[in-house]
């Protein structure tokens, strides 16, 4: 079902479920988010998307995070306004104050002229630039593996595997969490033949053709355990494949 | 298997059955089952509850380690709970925990090594009126001094001893 909504002035057409923040997103406003992913449920915590939302009936402006908003019918949204700079500048300095060198923040703190953080710095984190999004905890629960767990509240909150170990047990190794995270904290170390993250190496899985890694070989494993198929003999990467199907494609047999 | 361990997992398993609908909305309730049991949450306890109520581990760790009250680490037989309310820090609160860590060794949050006495500390227990308080084992002892709670607390632990 479609809804009729109006952004920043101009009336758009959304459908039903939709985040406000997607619909400012396909119109082509430029909104920042760290938290969010499509691909997992939302949990607006980095506090960056804020928008200001009207209903219709109601003569108050809501200042609201637009990532976990439904649109609806006659919904009046404004992207961008002096109160929404000002708020989403506060959260920024909230951000920066627990990542204070990550990369992302500084871009931000540069759009949103946040130029002195106020806040005194956290210099004890374990995972420096992490801004406690959960978007690795969650994106790993998406994929069934569960290795990460959000540990704590507050001030001593922390990502990372369960149980104080060092180590997550149930890590394949698969990199989501790493390719997922904003700030680009997770360490993971990849050398020719191996991967190293949440303190397991895993060995990697070369392409048969080109030599390319293409995954660990305990995520192949799962991957193929969970599909109910055989390990497979031979690997080939995405590029490969695709060359081969290609080159059968130009055969002049065919 | 050791015959601790197996025993433990039987006691895990007592307090499960408590719970017949495997529903993970009853977590909670099961993490204060079996810390009522062990006084503090072993991994092998989580363990089985994740896998009774079909919860991944690390969803379980993280909603006991997202609560204060539940523990991960041994704790004590006995807890002393001292007031920092604004009430009893007027009235020398912060004497009575300085005391009682003295006596102890032990920082408050802290367990004595010998898993006899949990130090705690407590915003404000809304007996103002009796401040400075302590609360030892669930009892609330009112108008505190340092020299009583010494005495309190070590003939608690000295009787202890003795048996």
């Amino acid at each position: 079902m479609n809804v009729e909504l109006i952004v920043d002035d101009v009336q758009v057409t959304a459908e039903a479920g939709e985040s406000v923040l997607d619909v400012a997103r396909h119109a082509g406003r430029d909104i920042p988010a760290l938290c969010h992913h499509e691909a997992v449920p939302t949990i607006a915590s980095c506090r960056l998307c804020l928008m200001e939302v009207r209903r219709p009936g109601r003569d108050w402006v809501q200042l609201t995070t637009s990532c976990d908003y439904p649109v609806s019918a006659g919904l009046v949204v404004v992207t961008d306004s002096a109160r929404i700079r000002k708020h989403r500048a506060m959260n920024l300095e909230l951000l920066l104050r627990r990542a204070p060198d990550a990369p992302v923040l500084r871009q931000l703190a540069a759009q949103l002229d946040v130029t002195e953080p106020r806040f005194a710095p956290v210099t004890d984190a374990p995972l420096p630039d992490c801004i406690l999004c959960e978007l690795c905890v969650r994106v790993c629960s998406a994929l069934g593996y569960n290795a990460l767990a959000a540990i704590g509240r507050g001030a001593h909150k922390s990502v990372g595997p369960p149980f104080g170990q060092m180590e997550a047990p149930d890590c394949v190794g698969c990199g989501s969490c790493y390719e997922a995270c904003p700030t680009a904290c997770i360490p993971m170390e990849d050398t020719a033949t191996t991967r190293a993250i949440w303190g397991r190496t895993f060995e990697l899985l070369a392409c048969e053709r080109c030599g390319r890694p293409i995954t660990t070989e305990a995520h192949a494993a799962t991957m193929a355990a969970k599909a109910d198929l055989p390990v497979k003999s031979d690997h080939l990467c995405d590029v490969c494949k695709r060359r081969i199907v290609s080159e059968r494609l130009a055969s002049p047999g065919r | 298997m050791s015959e601790t361990q197996a025993t433990d997992t039987g006691r895990v398993a007592a307090v499960l059955a408590r719970y017949p609908r495997h529903d993970p909305g009853d977590l909670v309730n099961i993490l204060h089952d079996l810390q009522a049991e062990f006084r503090y949450l072993t991994e092998t306890a989580l363990q089985e509850a994740a896998a009774y109520l079909g919860l991944p581990p690390a969803q379980v760790y993280g909603v006991t380690t997202f609560y204060h009250g539940f523990h991960t680490e041994p704790r004590g037989e006995h807890t002393c709970t001292v007031c920092m309310g604004t009430a009893c820090h007027v009235r020398g609160a912060p004497r009575l925990l300085e005391q009682l860590e003295r006596d102890t060794g032990v920082a408050a949050g802290g367990t004595t090594p010998d898993l006899s006495l949990n130090v705690e500390e407590v915003s404000c227990v809304g007996a103002c009126a009796i401040g400075p308080l302590v609360i030892l084992d669930g009892d609330t002892h009112g108008h505190m001094t340092a020299d009583d709670l010494s005495r309190l607390v070590t003939k608690l632990l000295d009787n202890e001893g003795r048996e």
